[in-house]
């Protein structure tokens, strides 16, 4: 069996920026393994600009963004392997994928998984009616259209409004579809405020807060839908229901870590994201599997995905380097008020004083927020945040003096009105 | 008073412009972005040109902001056209399109 010392599985963004980092601080000895004909993941089909602005300093599109990193990976000669699909790792670090050379198993000193993220599709939105052809995923029309040229339908009704779905119902009109309307459950979208603007008000797109698609209507293929109000608890009022005809219904109702291979070598799930549960060195609980990017939590861009990679390739490399040191204390992680997920879930202090990185989403809007870490009630450290919402991850690091010797910690935002 | 909000970057500041004031940006980008969007507002254009005897497509992006109001006029010209492989990164495709002193050129590198 082959050995290599760190595999990468995924080339996206996460892949490409872990492989960099763990090539910087040391391994040399990499392999990334990708499914697809070209290294990139996502970025391929997001054309649209609005990526690189907070890491690379320059608005770039998705390939431009991808372009960047790939060249870096090449300018390093670290070794990639594409059209080869990883079947299986598991807890001895083994990894084996299949190609057109067949199938084939390698040993490694770590792992990185970079897996990426799945769309909720509709099986998992409850909607009556059948299940004809003509609905479709935002993203997955997105793929249609901006790698295969093939664009999906020509009247387009789009369920949800966050990013994927705004940029599709501006990119499916350029190309000369009528895109009738967005609809939102909750009373305020979920995308960034300039793609309102650039994306539906530029070309007339209304969109419809607190409204949901009520009812499928065709049985083969799409005749239209049924949209119909709702009330502060998201359920449809009855008798506001009205058609709209339509051959398209694009869903854009959000997204999941793709989790499958790690779940499957037996690392612990986070029932809350989807994605595995981690340490602060974004380690599973399986020692020398690691995870990153869109496939351990869902990020609102692209530069965090590489921003949390490059700190995770340098984890993976310490690892392999023998350069970490000795456990001194350990401590849980529980996400407590108004939030609705937090990383890490374990936290392993050593002396080399390390600062520690906390990812978080809020449960709800909140205009003010003291974001708090506490101690059996007491707080060992806060501060305040304007303007949280969901769709906005929150990030801070912290000392770790602030945490040796406890044995658990909980995060909670306090709403101050 | 008038009430925009800045596209340039995912902070999506609000600016307010009442006669010859203008308020509410965080940065020189969000006032040149007002001050255009009140005489000839800009957009930048991505899309994407068909590749000579290949199913794929290749994505493309105007060199700077086009004026919003030719947006559509550009689009017919990019579906007009395909391009042929080797593809450079950053490879003009069109040149000057409809003389507006704008090139769309490729985003990608494809062999
Ligand atoms: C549709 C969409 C639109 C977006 N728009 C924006 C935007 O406008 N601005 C912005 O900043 N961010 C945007 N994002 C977010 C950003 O692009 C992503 O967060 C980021 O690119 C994700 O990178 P990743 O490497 O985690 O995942 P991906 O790019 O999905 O990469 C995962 C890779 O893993 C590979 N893979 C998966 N399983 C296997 C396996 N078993 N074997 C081998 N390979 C495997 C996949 O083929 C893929 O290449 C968007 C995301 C999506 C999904
Ligand atoms: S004004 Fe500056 S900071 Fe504010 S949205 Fe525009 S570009 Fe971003």
């Amino acid at each position: 069996m082959e050995n290599v010392s760190l595999v990468i599985i995924g080339g996206g963004s996460a892949g490409l920026a872990s492989a960099i980092s763990a090539y910087d601080n040391g391994v040399k000895d990499i392999l990334v393994i990708e499914r697809s004909h070209e290294l990139g993941g996502i970025l391929n089909q997001c054309i649209h600009s609005g990526f690189g602005l907070s890491l690379l300093k320059e608005e770039l599109t998705g390939p431009e963004y991808a372009h960047h990193f790939i060249n870096e990976l090449k300018k390093r000669n670290i070794k990639y392997l594409l059209d080869s699909l990883v079947l299986e790792i598991n807890k001895n670090l083994e990894v084996v994928y299949s190609n057109s050379f067949g199938v084939n198993k390698i040993k490694a000193k770590a792992i990185i998984c970079a897996l990426g993220c799945n769309e909720r599709t509709f099986s998992q939105i409850f909607i009556p009616g059948d299940r004809p052809k003509g609905v479709y995923t935002a993203g997955l029309a997105q793929k249609y259209l901006n790698i295969d040229g093939y664009l999906v339908g020509k009247n387009v009704y789009i369920l949800g409004s966050g990013d994927i779905g705004l940029i599709m119902a501006r990119r499916m009109t350029l190309e000369g579809a009528n895109v009738i309307g967005v609809s939102e459950i909750m009373p305020y979208s979920n995308g960034l405020n300039r793609n309102i603007v650039q994306c539906l008000n530029d070309f007339n797109i209304p969109l419809y807060l607190k409204t949901t698609v009520s009812k499928i209507v065709g049985n083969k293929v799409l005749e239209g839908i049924e949209i119909s109000d709702v009330d502060d608890k998201q359920n449809i009022i009855l008798n506001t229901n009205r058609f709209i005809k339509c051959d398209t219904l694009l869903l854009s109702v959000g997204l999941y870590p793709f989790n499958t291979l790690l779940n499957k070598a037996g690392c612990k799930k986070n029932s809350l994201t989807n994605g595995a549960l981690i340490d602060n060195n974004f380690e599973t609980t399986i020692e020398g599997i690691f995870t990153t990017g869109n496939g351990l939590h869902v990020h609102d861009l692209v530069d965090f995905v590489s921003e949390e990679s490059f700190i995770v390739g340098k984890k993976a490399a310490e690892l392999i380097l023998n350069l970490r040191n000795d456990v001194i204390s350990e401590l849980n992680v529980n996400n407590k008020d108004n939030v609705s997920y937090v990383l890490p879930n374990t936290i392993k202090l050593t002396n080399n004083n390390e600062e520690v990185y906390f990812y978080l989403r809020v449960r709800k809007k909140i205009n003010k927020g003291k974001i708090k870490i506490l101690n059996n009630n007491k707080i060992i450290y806060s501060f305040i945040k304007m303007y949280l919402e969901p769709s906005e991850m929150i990030k801070f690091k912290i000392e770790s003096n602030l945490l040796i010797n406890l044995k658990e910690i909980d995060v909670e935002i306090e709403e101050i009105k | 008073m008038k009430e925009l909000i800045c596209i340039n970057c995912p902070k999506g500041c609000h600016i307010f412009i009442n006669n010859d004031e203008i308020k509410g940006y965080s940065c020189l980008r969000g006032l040149y972005y007002a001050k255009n969007e009140l005489t000839n507002p800009l957009r930048n254009l991505s899309s994407t040109i068909k590749i000579k005897d290949s199913n794929l497509m290749c994505p493309v992006k105007s060199s700077k902001p086009l004026p919003k109001d030719k947006i559509n006029l550009v689009m017919k010209e990019i579906n007009k056209v395909d391009v042929s492989l080797p593809i450079k990164f950053h490879q003009v495709i069109i040149k000057n399109v409809l003389n507006l002193e704008v090139d769309i050129i490729s985003t990608k590198e494809i062999n």
